[in-house]
């Protein structure tokens, strides 16, 4: 009795997440006229339309929306990670002047809510000549990660032991060789926890994207949904056809970096 | 912990990121607090007036009501986005999380319950917007259930009476998934030879609770709680993508505030000096969420 009210609890809450999905795949094999009279029916009426993808993916250029989205998610994980695993080695390792006062000022960042800088980064990247392009949508991005990021690199260093530098000292290695022969091989497991977090966030991310570009090619995949949106008469099978293209990657690598994802949610909170 | 023979070394490593954060973070800091004290349309700064404190004295004072009225409305609702949004996600995710542990297939219903989550961005705002229409699925539900007082004519986001409602909902289902994580986590963290030995000591299920899940639990849901609030009151893609703020401010947060004032109505100082007030209001609530971030460096 007990066991089936779980069963039942876990199934009904699985179909709460699961619907929304179910509905949007359903919508984007629909023909325009059936998506605006059978809303609610997730099957599609009279056989399933996959030429609306095709549709979608041509109309808009999503081709070029999608290579967008990759360049820029690709970069921003391997700037975060280069960038920020020096500083957690710098900070981690040695003793000098000002750390605290620089790990402090960079870990308040946090405090800083994206929408109170959104208007001086415009006009800053702006002035830098810097909108429509790669680098304006980046930057920010990869700044905008640096108090977790070094926060978790700084706290991970920590744990690896202090012989080994000391070996690796003796052995006549220079700093830097240690830290790329070393502490990045080590740092794996966090690199990676990072790395997702960052390709999540970044291929979601739309507010600074929508400010920095307005040159059509230059659009990510969630501006170009908004595009999609944006015509008078709504097409919800093709909206949703696009949006499908949009979360298809992150769908597809969820299984992969599923626990590497969870242990960065539950670092800090949970000792696993 | 080693001090360098070469003193400029560990400056070499900070190198990068610090400057990546004098050109882009600092610089914009700073240049939105200056902002906040003039009144500035945004193309040549050589236009702009110095105002003083009159942008915060618009929209906090009352000097410009309609401002005003818009910025304690905006308030309001990220308050009460964030009250709901804790009221039923930290219940609900415990129960789901004590009902998940020691369950077959556990780790498929774990895959499924993180989705949401993950994909949680403009796409998943699209389908609830779809969800929500007149004729949508969540009206047909309950008139399916025949529940018709819980429809809504209009639609969910098309009426300023339940517009709140249906960010709400997105809200509860996007976080839902990371409260139930920490919570799994830390249930199943707990060394199953505590609950042992204090079956062995005569300990009913009941204290079992008190004294050992529960102080396991309580650090988990400050954390939770705090990171709801930050989400909340940072809230913007979903309202903006899903309602605009309205219908007629009945949606309206802090973020699309801003937003609105500055590239809509070019009004850069007002919008500057309202996102600072809201730095002073998420600023509180994250100092305690800084606290976890605490490490001896």
């Amino acid at each position: 009795m007990v066991k089936s009210i779980k069963h039942i609890i876990l199934v009904l809450y699985g179909l709460v997440c699961l619907y929304p999905f179910l509905w949007m795949i359903g919508t984007s094999l629909k023909t325009t006229q059936d998506a605006l009279a059978n809303p609610q029916s997730p099957l599609p009426e009279g056989g399933f339309q996959w030429s609306v993808f095709g549709d979608v993916w041509n109309k808009l250029n999503f081709y070029r929306f999608f290579v967008n989205s990759a360049v820029v998610s690709i970069i921003v994980i391997i700037g975060v990670v280069i960038i920020y695993t020096m500083m957690g080695y710098s900070f981690s390792k040695f003793r000098y002047r000002g750390k605290k006062a620089i790990y402090y000022t960079f870990i308040a960042l946090l405090l800083v809510p994206g929408v109170t800088t959104l208007i001086p980064l415009y006009i800053n990247m702006t002035n830098l000549g810097l909108e429509n392009t790669y680098i304006g949508i980046i930057l920010p991005m990869i700044n905008g990660a640096a108090p977790f990021a070094i926060f978790l690199f700084t706290s991970y260093f920590r744990t690896i032991p202090h012989e080994m530098y000391e070996s690796a000292v003796l052995d006549g290695c220079g700093s830097f060789k240690i830290y790329y022969k070393i502490y990045l091989p080590l740092a794996l497991p966090a690199i990676g926890t990072i790395a997702i977090m960052n390709f999540i966030g970044s291929w979601n991310n739309v507010l600074w994207p929508m400010i920095i570009v307005n040159d059509q090619h230059m659009f990510t995949l969630p501006m170009g949904l908004m595009y999609l949106d944006s015509s008078s008469f709504k097409k919800w099978n093709e909206l949703m056809a696009g949006a499908l293209i949009t979360i298809v990657p992150i769908l597809i690598a969820f299984p992969f970096m599923q626990k590497t994802y969870i242990k960065g949610m539950t670092v800090g909170s949970v000792k696993m | 912990m080693v001090s360098s023979k070469n003193k400029w070394v560990p400056y070499l490593f900070l190198l990068p990121g610090i400057l990546l954060f004098l050109g882009v973070g600092l610089y914009s800091v700073g240049f939105s607090i200056v902002l906040s004290f003039y009144n500035w349309s945004g193309i040549d700064f050589s236009t702009a007036r110095f105002e003083g404190l009159n942008n915060f004295r618009r929209f906090l004072l009352g000097d410009d009501p309609i401002v005003t009225q818009n910025f304690y409305h905006a308030v309001l609702h990220n308050v009460i986005i964030a009250v709901a949004q804790i009221a039923v996600v930290i219940p609900v995710a415990l129960v789901l999380a004590f009902v998940l542990q020691n369950t077959k297939m556990a780790s498929l219903y774990r895959t499924v319950y993180f989705l949401p989550m993950i994909v949680s961005g403009v796409a998943m705002f699209y389908v609830w917007k779809g969800l929500f229409e007149p004729s949508g699925a969540y009206n047909s539900l309950f008139h399916w259930l025949g529940m018709d007082f819980m429809t809504v004519p209009s639609g969910m986001l098309g009426s300023s009476s339940t517009s709140l409602i249906g960010i709400i909902i997105t809200f509860i289902w996007g976080g839902l998934p990371g409260t139930l994580i920490l919570y799994y986590a830390g249930l199943t963290s707990v060394d199953p030879s505590l609950y042992e030995a204090a079956s062995v000591d005569g300990a009913t299920k009941v204290k079992m609770i008190l004294k050992i899940t529960w102080p396991m639990l309580k650090p988990i849901t400050l954390i939770a709680v705090i990171q709801m609030l930050n989400g909340a009151f940072q809230a913007f893609e979903n309202v903006y993508i899903m309602t605009g703020g309205g219908p007629a401010g009945s949606s309206e947060v802090i973020g699309t505030l801003v937003y609105r004032t500055a590239f809509l109505d070019n009004n850069y100082g007002l919008a500057s000096a309202i996102g600072w007030v809201s730095f002073l209001i998420t600023g509180a609530i994250a100092i305690f969420s800084f606290r976890s971030f605490k490490t001896d460096i």
